[in-house]
């Protein structure tokens, strides 16, 4: 496994609001790559602090070290490309699911192996297909970004603000005019709310 | 049989129905406006807020709420790939227990819970639907667009579906030939049918099946 330094991140999600504030940080800071990336996140209800997806193969999972003054901190541990271990099913991913690992039956198990029969029918997780348009920019000493994602063909969009230093990271909400009732919200929980992951108490408001 | 005239907004006899869901349909939403006959104003722009219950076992009815009643649809038949849904209830909170075990849980074809009052206001039916494991209410708002081509009802929509944007087209009508001409015409040959349960269901994960684009 190989350990990265956690940074603190500040993410919002939403359509046409977000708009007026990706104008901003276009104008303001320096752009960079754009990149499309395709990744698969797995849901449980019971998880809110494990970020598990696969990309290219690779099997990550950001695991949320502590929330501080608004924003978050997350530990990137990457555990490996499949095919995987059962060891690394068994004492990582579905530790960090929530959710019993089912008998495991093969040493190891190739990307589709592991769909088809460890998780498409484990009625406690719920998968999400992304595709992601990552706009990159340096904002304040920041990595930020605008994407366009869409989670199981629903489009929302997201600006993310990442530093190591948490007080760059609430300069630069400010310098781009990020309101107060926007909340900070990562990956998992955007994609519950969207997979109905999160009882919407809120529901009873929409008469 | 002379055939119906339809009017848009108006209730006729059962329709078959193509609706597909994707992000882009740009194309069939250009070519809409441009075969469009007149409609009325008042569908020129609709706007709903709904909630739609989804159950795992169930795919054949449609359940709904909007503007404070509960609306269930019924799939009937599919014909050349066109589906027809019939009406099946509608009732207003509060409900009774009789008619939420008789009707509207028979129709999620999931197990009943224990129903100890006589009725259940909106709040109340809400929380027996947080509780329960195999249903799920979606927050479900639609900005629709409406038009009329080859006499068949259409609409361009922007669907969110808990807030995340898709978009839909559709073509209804009591004449089935009608709607394969309008699905040529719209240039959706080969898109599929999905309907919004369905579309709904893929949103949420609970389908691994793709949106048609």
């Amino acid at each position: 496994m190989t350990h990265f330094t956690p940074r603190y991140e500040y993410r919002i999600f939403g359509l046409n609001e977000i708009d007026s504030i990706h104008k901003v940080l276009s104008q303001k800071g320096k752009a960079g790559a754009v990149r499309d990336i395709s990744e698969i996140y797995f849901m449980t209800a019971g998880n809110d602090i494990h970020n598990i997806k696969i990309r290219n193969k690779r099997l990550d999972i950001k695991t949320l070290v502590q929330q501080d003054n608004g924003l978050e901190q997350w530990n990137p541990v990457e555990i490996g490309v499949f095919p995987l271990s059962n060891e690394a099913i068994k004492n990582d991913i579905f530790p960090a699911l929530g959710v019993e690992s089912p008998s495991l039956d093969r040493d190891k198990y190739s990307l589709k192996q592991f769909m088809q029969e460890l998780i498409l029918n484990d009625p406690d997780i719920l998968v999400a297909l992304t595709e992601k348009k990552r706009y990159a920019y340096n904002f304040n000493n920041c990595i930020c970004e605008y994407v366009e994602v869409s989670i199981n063909g629903a489009l929302q969009k997201s600006i993310a603000i990442e530093s190591e230093n948490p007080e760059l990271v609430k300069q630069a909400i400010n310098e781009l005019k990020i309101e107060e009732d926007f909340d900070n919200i990562n990956y998992p929980k955007a994609i519950k709310r969207v997979l109905g992951l999160e009882i919407d108490y809120d529901i009873n408001k929409f008469f | 049989m002379a055939k119906e005239e339809l009017k848009i907004g108006e209730i006729s006899k059962p329709r078959f129905e193509f609706r597909s869901f994707g992000q882009d349909f740009e194309e069939a939403a250009y070519l809409m406006g441009r075969l469009s006959t007149p409609v009325p104003r008042k569908v020129w722009e609709r706007e709903s807020d709904e909630i739609y219950i989804v159950s795992k076992t169930n795919d054949v009815n449609n359940t709904k709420i909007r503007d404070g009643k509960m609306d269930i649809k019924t799939f009937v038949t599919e014909v050349d790939g066109l589906e027809q849904w019939n009406p099946l209830m509608k009732g207003e909170f509060p409900i009774s227990a009789d008619i939420l075990k008789n009707e509207v849980f028979t129709a999620f074809m999931v197990e009943s819970p224990k129903f100890d009052k006589k009725e259940y206001t909106f709040d109340e039916f809400m929380e027996i639907i947080n509780n329960h494991n195999d249903l799920q209410a979606v927050r479900v708002h639609k900005e629709r667009y409406g038009y009329m081509v080859n006499n068949t009802i259409c609409e361009v929509a922007d669907v969110l579906i808990n807030g995340a944007h898709i978009v839909s087209v559709n073509s209804e009508s009591t004449e089935i030939e009608d709607i394969k001409k309008t699905i040529e015409d719209l240039e959706l040959v080969g898109v599929e049918n999905i309907n919004y349960l369905q579309a709904i269901k893929r949103v949420i994960g609970w389908s691994n099946k793709e949106l048609a684009n």
